[in-house]
């Protein structure tokens, strides 16, 4: 289980994270949501050792975080990062079987983990493509293709976890679907599986638990149901409007943004 | 800036990825091309020896027989004068070319180039100071040792330039490349600006010391430098390889080479003191060798693609042969005489290099 207490992250004066707790037990689909700068990343980079946090404890399957070696680390937690710059003229194949870097294993190992990742996330068909040379939404798959081949063959009983930062930000809608089943899918296996999410309803459809974040603080925490109410929503995005509804078989909520907004508008700014 | 911050075109890039990757193919091709280039720098120059004789030459002075109708002269020309300068000058090619690779991935800039840790002109200016200033600073006793003191002058400048730079952009424990690079190009500035003051100071003897410094030669080189200087290029030869995947890693950036378990901060302290010293002890023994370090890795790259796994080997390889066969051009074409290398080195890269740079400008913004 991961377990974060009380994570403060400060970067000079500005608190980026205060006093937030949270646990993440294998097998299950946490959401992370809050609007920009509400500190989902800097939450995430915390829990898998990318930040220094100036106050609080990462536990790790009952292990600070601090005392694993990198390469241990490596092989039971993957982190997906909002984006990577890649310039080089890597092909998709040869940018996937970096994930397999943690593990000293045969070549036929890598080409199988490789393959089967690739065919995971539909990106088989690029393997000989050159990664710069994809699209953006491409791009990802294949960045995603990477990040779950670190944690394969994904044995139920490796309590292993999977952070993704906004994975499905440049995807096509069918894809963010895609990634976020799969996503259950692995949880099911046994994975624990942490995602920052900007579409509710992505986080409303698949997620076990919801985590909402407000500046720097957890503002809210429980099953999509409890929690992912209009008020609750006006109060996480700075006055965001919208509607929910039941869905008439899961009971999971449906979240409508309406089309009235407290926005500023174009008349009154130009008017200034 | 705006030429390093460019990543290469995709057009390039999609005809890059067409050519087929056999594995054994290259390397024979490599191999050859560098025993090649060994022969013809032993039987090229003043003159020439044909390749037969060089063959037998090599075996009699190796094993002490007599075999072959090579003369004592060309036994002697082989073995005391062009072996050490080709072997040295292959070092010195497949350091410069993997230190290259090595520094573009640290970077994470195809366009990068190791003299952007201020190594080159930390060693050219340690040189010039003590050349121009030497009888200032080398008094009495101490001036008979001058030719053993610029190397080690050169050798030490460039490191403590490096060491500089990468003092100045490293805070908290993280080197900042960016800072780096920026740092790199304002030490490089300042130190060419001082050099430019010694050279003003200069008299006409130590003008011409100085043109070595400053173009490079393998005119001096010799077995004595073979064995001070060759060991410090070796070691990076031999711990470079060790951080292939490292380096691999590192072009997707810090961030996720740390997720995949390795420290990034660990690999561009070792990556950049190993490329200093292997660019040092060049420049120490050799001068300043332009381009070899830019081009080898971006032509390698465009053939073998990235994976330092085949890039590093490749590097040294034909680093090695493109050193070797200039230093070939920089002693015959104005035979006797010689030309200073880095003259050579600039006049095919430069070209090569502004041809790189329109073809990625052309298709890489207009398609």
């Amino acid at each position: 289980m991961l377990r974060a207490q009380n994570l403060t992250v400060r970067i000079g004066a500005t608190t980026l994270l205060a006093d937030v707790s949270c646990t993440l037990r294998p097998g299950e689909l946490v959401a992370v949501l809050g609007c920009n700068g509400a500190g989902k990343s800097t939450l995430l980079g915390a829990v898998c050792g990318d930040l220094r946090f100036q106050g609080g404890s990462v536990h790790l399957n009952e292990r600070a975080l601090r005392d694993y070696r990198m390469v241990d680390l490596a092989r039971i937690r993957a982190v997906m990062p909002q984006s990577v710059q890649l310039g080089f003229p890597f092909q998709a194949h040869e940018v996937v079987a970096l994930g397999r870097m943690p593990f000293n294993e045969p070549r036929a190992r890598t080409r199988e983990a490789v393959r089967q990742c690739m065919a995971l996330t539909e990106t088989a068909h690029l393997q000989t493509q050159v990664y710069p040379t994809l699209s953006g939404g491409e791009k990802q798959r294949v960045q995603l293709a990477r990040v779950l081949s670190q944690l394969w063959p994904f044995a139920p009983d490796q309590r292993q976890y999977l952070f993704l930062d906004e994975a499905t930000a440049s995807l096509d809608p069918l894809h963010q679907q895609q990634v976020f089943s799969l996503a259950r899918q692995l949880a099911t296996r046994g994975l624990g599986v942490m995602a920052v999410v900007h579409d509710i309803n992505l986080a409303s459809q698949f997620a076990d638990r919801v985590l909402v974040l407000r500046q720097g603080r957890l503002l809210a925490e429980g099953t999509p149901q409890a929690i992912l109410t209009p008020e609750l929503i006006a109060e996480a995005f700075s006055g965001l409007r919208v509607q929910c509804t039941p869905d008439a078989l899961t009971g999971q909520p449906w979240v409508l943004p309406l089309r009235d907004q407290p926005l500023p508008r174009l008349g009154e700014a130009l008017a200034d | 800036m705006s030429v390093l911050a460019r990543p290469a075109s995709p057009s390039l890039l999609r005809a890059v990825s067409r050519l087929p990757r056999q594995p054994l193919l290259p390397w024979l091709l490599l191999s050859s091309l560098l025993l090649g280039s060994i022969l013809a720098g032993l039987s090229f120059g003043a003159a020439a020896i044909p390749g037969v004789d060089v063959t037998t030459a090599l075996v009699s002075g190796l094993t002490g027989w007599r075999i072959g109708d090579h003369t004592v002269a060309q036994e002697l020309i082989v073995w005391q004068l062009r072996l050490p300068r080709v072997l040295m000058g292959g070092l010195i090619g497949a350091g410069l070319a993997v230190a290259g690779a090595a520094v573009q991935a640290v970077f994470r800039n195809p366009l990068a180039d190791p003299g952007l840790i201020g190594v080159s002109s930390g060693s050219a200016l340690a040189a010039i100071t003590l050349i121009v200033l030497g009888d200032v600073i080398l008094v009495g006793w101490l001036s008979q040792f001058e030719a053993v003191a610029l190397p080690i002058a050169a050798f030490t400048g460039g490191l403590i330039t490096t060491a500089l730079i990468y003092r100045i952009s490293t805070m908290n424990g993280t080197t900042r490349i960016f800072t780096l690079l920026l740092a790199g190009v304002a030490i490089s500035a300042l130190t060419g600006a001082v050099t430019g003051v010694l050279t003003y100071l200069a008299d006409d003897g130590q003008l011409r010391t100085l043109t070595f410094w400053s173009m490079g030669s393998l005119g001096g080189l010799s077995w004595q430098s073979l064995w001070t200087a060759g060991p410090w290029i070796m070691l990076t030869l031999i711990v470079l390889p060790f951080f292939r995947q490292a380096l691999n890693a590192l072009l997707l950036g810090e961030q996720v080479a740390q997720h995949l378990g390795m420290s990034a901060q660990r690999i561009k302290k070792v990556v950049i003191a190993i490329a200093a010293v292997a660019v040092g002890a060049s420049v120490a023994v050799a001068g300043m060798i332009g381009f070899v370090g830019l081009v080898v890795p971006h032509l390698m790259r465009l053939w073998l693609g990235p994976d330092h796994r085949r890039l590093l080997p490749a590097c040294a390889l034909s680093g090695a042969s493109l050193l070797i066969l200039a230093d070939v051009i920089a002693r015959t074409i104005a035979a006797p005489a010689e030309i200073p290398i880095g003259i050579i080195t600039a006049l095919i890269g430069s070209p090569f290099f502004l041809w790189l740079l329109l073809s990625q400008g052309q298709r890489g913004q207009f398609s």
